[in-house]
């Protein structure tokens, strides 16, 4: 054999014992726990034949506690880059089979050098994370690692997105980097995020708590909010990145893929003309509207379990993104609380960020009352959906079916808010607050008295008549319409031309916000 | 779990699928449960996910139960939102379904359904027509 020969052997080796990661007993250990390796979750991920691999031959320098006998090619992450449906991406994948995907310095600087590039280049970032947490061998180097990869997750914020799937253990420090990301995606019953375990829990509060109660899926997708999707299996995972990717560009200055529109921008929904109840106290199902109005009927919902009395997600009209802001009347009759202002806002500074255009359907009917309410901090957190709207500079079209309330109102992206386009339905009512509250406060003094005199019935009977007057004259898109609140009122079945036709219109909005450093978001 | 929407003679059907661990169904339609068997279709080839087991506990204290998920506290219907309650549409011995609606609560404008959760029995129910209730009361009893 030649020289050359003989080192392109190497080479070959080389490359097939690096691909083996830790070892074939450690990827047999990690099927065994139903779980994919890294290499194999990447290739689900990305286009046939089109993963380039980086930094295969990286190897920790740790000498710490026997680490200098320890070494895996590649130590522990796999990254580079691919095409998801033909579209750059960058991916790096933790490797369980290596010392448990355990973050080193190396295993970090890896990380960091596809952020890096993709920052760059102006493509999206792929994580999938399946580590044990900090490699303890390697001390603070590793907690300086994870620092890099937190700086970078911040600094590509808003410039390009960022998505992580965690399919395995994700405790610890480990946790900031996905909280920093846009979206988070969690594997059911095989992956778990927390600051703090069950051990530590346990030892510090007495509290007895299993993995799964504490940082399981289930508990991200519905108590906390920390992840906006699960899925069932990492097959299905895949595909939910892949879905999520197609309707976001590959970075803030792009604007976002348009495909063919097969479904008419006329179409007409009669439906919608007779779904809302009679009795304006009975609710409807927000997702049928949305259904109802979006190309095709085809919705991908983002944190569906969580606050679930505001939806949102993507969709799209004349074929291009949209990103959907909606009350759900269905559920807690589509008040806005902490969590689902936090919801809301946190939303749709993602679509600012990323050119994509904002529908709101408004349906609700105020801030949810009460001392649970205030003590956590309800006006901060409708704040941040109030600030996140008036900030945003995206176009906004916003269509209001019913009730519109007091505070709610303003905050769900009314025309002061730089609305672009506000279409109200015949049935809305938009007003400063409810009508029997409102009679009663302004003619609290009238009542009062009538009540004195002894007239209890007469008294009920001017409330009663005070609030139809008001109900008359207020409860109606009419009143708004006056004063150019509302651009117009318009039929139920007619939403989704009028929304198409306004997007185009607002194609090339151009609005500015003043020079800053950053604003100060009430967090 | 996967829902899908149909009509068959102009009538509306909702129905959710959930795969089960032997490569079965579980299909649910308009409330009703029913198991499915594929007979072509082996089980899933992966295998179920173990669990990692919880470390040990680190220095011996005094146990509390956690707050949330005790098993009691799961099998009860609860309020969401502070309001009157305007109708009851289950009674005790019912069989209800996860999703399917148990009274209704009126709040903030609004007649709200209050559905459960998981399916079961009812065991009891806890208030009737016209009671003012809190958030988080216990509205309906599941066995």
């Amino acid at each position: 054999m030649s020289n050359q020969a003989e080192k392109i052997k190497e080479l070959v080796e080389l490359r097939a014992k690096a691909r083996l990661g830790g070892g074939e007993k450690a990827i047999a250990k990690q099927h065994e726990k139903g779980k994919y390796t890294a290499r194999e979750r990447i290739n689900m991920l990305l286009d046939e034949g089109s993963f380039e691999e980086m930094d295969m031959f990286v190897q920790h320098r740790c000498t710490n506690f026997g680490m200098e006998k320890k070494h895996y090619l590649g130590d522990g992450v796999v990254t580079g880059s691919g095409t998801i449906n033909g579209r750059l991406v960058y991916v790096f994948a933790q490797d369980f089979t290596v010392s448990a995907g355990s973050l080193s310095e190396m295993l970090a600087s890896k990380i960091c050098k596809v952020m890096d590039i993709a920052m760059k280049v102006g493509a999206p970032v792929i994580g999938l994370n399946d580590s044990g947490g900090a490699r303890l061998q390697e001390g603070i180097n590793a907690l300086a690692g994870y620092s890099e990869i937190f700086q970078r997750n911040i600094m590509a914020s808003g410039v390009i997105p960022q998505i992580s799937a965690i399919m395995g253990p994700c405790a610890g420090g480990a946790v900031y980097s996905p909280a920093l990301t846009d979206f988070t995606l969690m594997v059911e019953n095989s992956s778990y995020m927390f600051l703090t375990g069950p051990g530590p829990v346990k030892a510090v509060l007495g509290e007895v708590v299993t993995q799964e109660q504490l940082g399981g899926a289930s508990v991200h997708s519905t108590k906390s909010g920390v992840t906006h999707f699960t899925a069932a299996t990492e097959e299905e995972a895949i595909a939910m990145l892949k879905q999520l990717l197609s309707y976001i560009p590959q970075n803030n200055l792009e604007k976002t893929p348009r495909v063919e529109c097969t479904d008419p921008i006329d179409r007409k929904a009669d439906f919608l003309n007779e779904i809302l109840p009679d009795n304006p106290n009975q609710p409807y199902d927000m997702y049928e509207v949305i259904a109802g109005i979006v190309d095709n009927g085809e919705f991908f919902e983002v944190q569906p379990k969580f606050a679930k009395n505001i939806i949102i997600g993507f969709a799209r009209f004349n074929g291009e993104t949209v990103g959907i802001v909606a009350n759900q009347p269905k559920q807690l009759a589509g008040v806005l609380d902490c969590n689902a202002s936090r919801k809301g806002a946190r939303f749709v500074r993602f679509c600012d960020a990323f050119n994509i255009p904002i529908v709101t359907l408004v349906d609700v009917p105020g801030f949810l009352p009460g001392t649970g309410q205030e003590y956590n901090a309800v006006i901060l957190h409708g704040a941040k959906l109030l600030y996140a709207y008036g900030e945003c500079t995206v176009p906004k079209v916003t269509i209001t079916l019913r009730k519109s309330y007091g505070g709610s109102h303003i905050v769900m992206s009314c025309k002061q808010l730089r609305g672009d386009a506000n279409y109200a339905w015949p049935s809305a009512e938009i007003a400063v607050m409810g009508a029997s509250g409102a009679a009663s406060v302004l003619y609290a003094k009238e009542a009062k008295a009538l009540k004195d005199e002894g007239k209890e019935e007469e008294a009920k009977q001017f409330l009663a008549d005070k609030i139809a007057e008001y109900e008359n004259l207020f409860s109606n898109p009419y009143q708004a319409a006056k004063y150019g609140y509302i651009d117009d009122v318009i039929e139920p079945r007619n939403t989704r031309f009028r929304i198409c036709r306004a997007l185009a219109q607002l194609e090339n909005k151009r609005v500015t916000n003043p020079a800053k450093k950053h604003g100060n978001i009430p967090l | 779990m996967k829902e899908y929407k149909f009509k068959i003679a102009d009538k509306e059907y909702l129905a959710s699928v959930v795969e089960q661990e032997d490569g079965g169904l579980e299909v649910t339609v308009d409330g009703k449960i029913y198991n499915v068997e594929l007979p072509d279709r082996k089980p899933a080839p992966k295998p179920v996910v173990k669990h990692a087991p919880a470390p040990a506990p680190v220095a011996p204290v005094a146990t509390k139960p956690a707050a949330q998920p005790s098993a009691g506290a799961s099998s009860a219907v609860t309020a969401p939102l502070n309001g009157k309650i305007t109708q009851v549409l289950v009674k005790a011995g019912d069989t209800v379904a996860a999703g399917q609606a148990v009274v209704v609560l009126e709040a903030m404008k609004m007649e709200n359904d209050i559905t459960t959760e998981f399916g079961g029995t009812v065991k009891s129910v806890l208030v009737a027509a016209g009671d003012q209730v809190d958030t988080g009361q216990a509205l309906v009893e599941l066995a």
